[in-house]
């Protein structure tokens, strides 16, 4: 049997859980240097030493810093986070509460961006040159460059308050999702477009391209079947180096909707001080890059067959 | 020079994106003469007003004037992305390059670091260190530089590794040159270009990651004019006084796409099979 | 006379590019006959490669076609609208390239390529038929193993077998007409040769007409009944091979013949040099042909049967009687 590939597993998932693990580490310096006493500051400043103290004592505060890290690392190994202090509910119950809605919305907008990106960035190499194609170009230089709290004020100005559409904010229905995911898709769509168009222009000059026309198909099945699928390898791997910029358009956008996700949670607790739920949230995070990452090797190997022979274990940057 | 022939022969798009930059650039090395008020003037019976001749683009939450607060803001804006993206692109610069020539253990090190900082969004780093550290200009720019980094980065490990492969390198290294020599003098400047696109599309992004901020709360004092600060400060008034986000956000994309107009025709120019 | 299955009326076609227009193909008249087995000959930039894309209607969307006519069926093609382009392609014409690891899509299995150009010619029915209709294509082209290419990608293969692939899907159709364009250059010398018997096995087996283009007018005798030789994006010499290699009349035929073996004694004509916008006017050989004289340079010589043949040169008479030296 061929251990190849459960050896490059091996190697990825390890790699994986130091990047993590790095995060955590990172996350909690940044946490734990930063100005001020935390037990002051969630004690309030009309607080008595002796309240201060008591609740050192209670988050393990009074405890030198690398033993707090080292009993974090290895209460984190047990998937046990700490206790939320503003609901004083266990961390991991906080996250599971909120994330469902934070992936179904990230999802819903990436498959918009996905959907709308590929068959636009195609269409617009095939049709190089025109019109058409100068306008998708535009939108990929503009699409970045809406701030996203705008974007989504704006709809929501237009299709909510004007025009009464549409919910402003809040979860519930179908229609809920609307106008949150179209303002989350915008910034990730304008890249990819633009790499799609890049990469489905090199294609177009490919003979195997032309061999296909010269076999009677349509001009749709053309750039369907052959174009678009060859173009997608460069999509994919933006849609990986794209997690900052879905994050972020996240954060806002769950601001500005009032959606209940983790990307709202993250401002909420950063704003109540509330450090086991920023560590918990931020280390979430951290695990979705990496799941992220992960399926999209799984992406290349189905897209691409040559990878499937020879299965690279180098770092993929 | 030759990389204006080619925007004006070659790239309007690109042209375009130049001449807002200049635009926003004059208005606000110019701020004290065209400013029609003093930015900073408080005037509470005139508070949130919509634009009528006296205010082209009405007042903000607190009377003053808008045109002279978004003429003034792009001074302070500015200065927040142009610094944020430059400390990211030296360091990203340096980083870069010593992991591409060095490889090994540095590379490895290196390597590891960008893939941490890869899956710590730029906007949670942010977030996170402004709110501990205060909204002090410096922690804004700190804060907002430090997700640049890994873009930079990896971006010039790849080119160094592209340089590294080339024949005069070698030479160079045969002559006995020291390590710290070749990498400022012959792989530097051959990887410079591929960054100052990068830089330019990484301003426009930073703008908007201090405009993400401010609409957080997490901008500067809101006294001082700054475009982040003012959409962070008027949020609360969004459906009494819409105009303020409108005509602010309106001036942050529009800033922001010309950089990504310049940035994407500049990555055209240095990369001639995408033209 | 056989019957024509091909004819190209005073073709003229010219790239535009960013730095100008380059003229491609001037007045291009010629004839292919069904069943015939034709090579078209002529260093690069002769304008040989153009012409096959036209003849196929693939080519770039940067060559304009100034004039003239490709009259196939009975239709100008050049005139067809894209649902009878697609008419054409899916029954008449098939075209094979030069690079054959490029002519294939990665991604799909070699089967599924070939099923599709099955599809495509209008052949029905379920995947399991079509399979065994797709490994016969495959043995037709001398696969060993057909069931075992048929489950293979492309990368998996050597090169002479993606071209014998693309061979299968070219004669999938049942062409009337197969364009190929320098299908063994990018070969080993040992796979060429049998690359090239397969084409001329498909030629009188199925009786399809066949066009190869190539630089090499060694692989030209070896495989065509009759030759078309071009220069500077015209046609210089037609006439059957034996005739063409044994007694070339232009200049141009003769050098390509001569510096075949033992290399040539022309000035080396390289083809990165010599551009076209040099020979605006008179013969496009002019500046390399070693009998140029001033009416060369001037008049641009038509293309005149003699012997059977046709030749553009002015110096026939000189060159026929006391056969030059060059």
């Amino acid at each position: 049997m061929n251990l190849k590939p459960l050896f490059f597993i091996g190697k990825r998932l390890a790699s994986m859980a130091l990047i993590v693990v790095g995060v955590v580490i990172i996350l909690f310096f940044l946490l734990h240097l930063a100005p001020g006493n935390p037990a002051q500051i969630l004690a309030g400043f009309q607080a008595t030493p002796e309240v201060v103290h008591q609740i050192e004592v209670k988050y393990g505060l009074d405890k030198p810093l690398y033993v707090q890290l080292m009993t974090y690392l290895t209460n984190m190994i047990r998937l046990d986070l700490g206790t939320s202090i503003m609901s004083q509910r266990p961390v991991t119950d906080e996250i599971m509460a909120r994330l469902p809605n934070s992936l179904m919305l990230a999802t819903v907008a990436i498959v918009e961006a996905i959907a709308i990106s590929l068959p636009l960035g195609v269409l617009a190499a095939a049709k190089a040159g025109s019109r058409f194609d100068a306008a998708v170009t535009a939108f990929t230089s503009i699409g970045v460059a809406l701030p996203t709290f705008w974007t989504g004020l704006m709809l929501m100005l237009l299709f909510a308050v004007e025009l009464h559409l549409l919910p402003a904010g809040g979860i519930g229905g179908p229609q809920n999702f609307i106008l949150p995911s179209i303002t989350m898709a915008v910034p990730i769509s304008a890249p990819i477009i633009r790499v799609t168009r890049n990469a489905a222009l090199e294609v177009l000059e490919k003979p195997f391209v032309k061999l296909a026309i010269a076999k009677g198909l349509s001009m749709r099945e053309v750039l369907m079947k052959h174009v678009l699928k060859n173009a997608l390898i460069p999509a994919v791997t933006l849609i990986g180096l794209q997690f900052g910029v879905l994050i972020r358009s996240a954060v806002i956008t769950e601001t500005v909707f009032a959606w209940p996700g983790i990307g709202k949670l993250l401002v909420d607790s950063i704003f109540a001080r509330d450090y086991p739920l920023v560590q918990g949230t931020v280390f979430v995070i951290a695990i979705i890059y990496v799941a992220i990452n992960l399926a999209l090797d799984v992406a290349y190997v189905v897209i691409d067959p040559r990878l499937r022979s020879g299965v690279s274990t180098e770092w993929r940057f | 020079m030759e990389v204006l022939r080619y925007l004006l022969r070659e790239s309007k798009t690109g042209m375009a994106g130049l001449a807002i930059i200049l635009a926003f650039i004059s208005m606000a090395l110019l701020a004290n003469l065209i400013a029609p008020y003093d930015p900073m003037n408080a005037v509470l019976g005139d508070a949130r007003q919509p634009p009528s001749p006296q205010h082209p683009l009405g007042t903000d939450e607190l009377g003053r004037d808008l045109l002279s607060r978004i003429i003034y803001g792009a001074r302070t804006t500015f200065l927040i992305a142009v610094s944020s993206t430059f400390t990211a692109f030296a360091v990203g610069t340096a980083l870069g390059i010593l992991s591409g020539y060095l490889r090994g253990a540095v590379d490895a090190a290196v390597n590891g670091g960008t893939q941490i900082l890869l899956s710590l969004p730029g906007i949670v780093i942010a977030i996170i260190f402004v709110a501990l550290w205060g909204p002090s200009l410096v922690n804004l720019i700190i804060a907002i530089a430090i997700g640049f980094i890994p873009v930079y980065i990896k971006l010039m490990r790849a080119a160094t590794l592209q340089v590294m492969s080339m024949e005069y390198i070698q030479a160079a290294k045969m002559l006995g040159l020291s390590n710290l020599k070749i990498m400022v003098r012959h792989v530097l400047p051959n990887v410079l270009p591929v960054g100052i696109a990068q830089l330019s599309t990484d301003v426009g992004f930073a703008i908007l990651t201090a405009s993400g901020l401010g609409f957080l709360g997490l901008g500067l004092d809101p006294s001082i004019p700054e475009w982040g600060a003012m959409i962070g400060s008027a949020k609360n008034y969004i459906f009494v006084a819409p105009h303020i986000i409108i005509e602010v956000g309106a001036v942050i994309a529009l800033s922001a796409i010309g950089f990504s107009l310049l940035g994407n025709a500049l990555r055209d120019y240095i990369d001639p099979k995408r033209r | 006379m056989q019957e024509k299955i091909l004819e190209v009326r005073s073709l003229t076609a010219k790239y535009v590019t960013r730095k100008g227009e380059v003229p491609a193909l001037r007045n291009i008249d010629l004839e292919i006959y069904a069943g015939e087995r034709v090579a078209i000959v002529g260093e690069s930039g002769s304008g040989k490669t153009t012409l096959a894309s036209i003849l196929t209607r693939l080519e770039p969307s940067n060559l304009v076609i100034e004039e003239g006519e490709v009259i196939f069926g009975g239709r100008n093609i050049l005139e067809a609208v894209e649902e009878d382009l697609r008419e054409f392609r899916k029954k008449e014409v098939s075209v094979i390239f030069q690079n054959p690891s490029e002519s294939l899509d990665p991604l799909y299995k070699v089967g599924t390529q070939v099923i599709e150009a099955l599809r495509a010619a209008g052949l029905n029915g379920g995947r399991k038929e079509l399979r065994r209709v797709a490994e016969d294509l495959l043995r037709k082209v001398n696969l060993p193993n057909p069931s075992r290419i048929f489950e293979s990608y492309p990368h998996e293969l050597s090169g002479g077998q993606k071209q014998r692939v693309a061979i299968a899907i070219a004669i999938a159709k049942n062409p009337k007409l197969l364009v190929a364009d320098e299908p063994t250059t990018a070969l080993d010398v040992s796979v060429q040769t049998k690359i090239l018997e397969l084409l001329v096995k498909i030629n009188e087996e199925l009786g399809v007409t066949e066009v190869l283009i190539t630089h090499d007018i060694g692989i030209a005798h070896d495989f065509a009944e009759r030759i078309i030789v071009m220069y500077g994006g015209k046609v210089v010499e037609v006439g059957r091979t034996e005739e063409v290699v044994a007694d070339p009349l232009h200049p141009y035929t003769k050098h390509l013949i001569n510096s075949l073996p033992r290399g040539g004694d022309l000035p080396p004509g390289d083809s990165r040099v010599v551009d076209f916008r040099i020979p605006r006017d008179g013969c496009p050989f002019a500046p390399r042909c070693p009998l140029a004289s001033e009416a060369c340079r001037k008049v641009e010589p038509k293309l005149t049967a003699i012997d059977g043949r046709l030749v553009a040169c002015h110096n026939l008479r000189a060159v026929k009687p006391q056969s030059f030296e060059v």
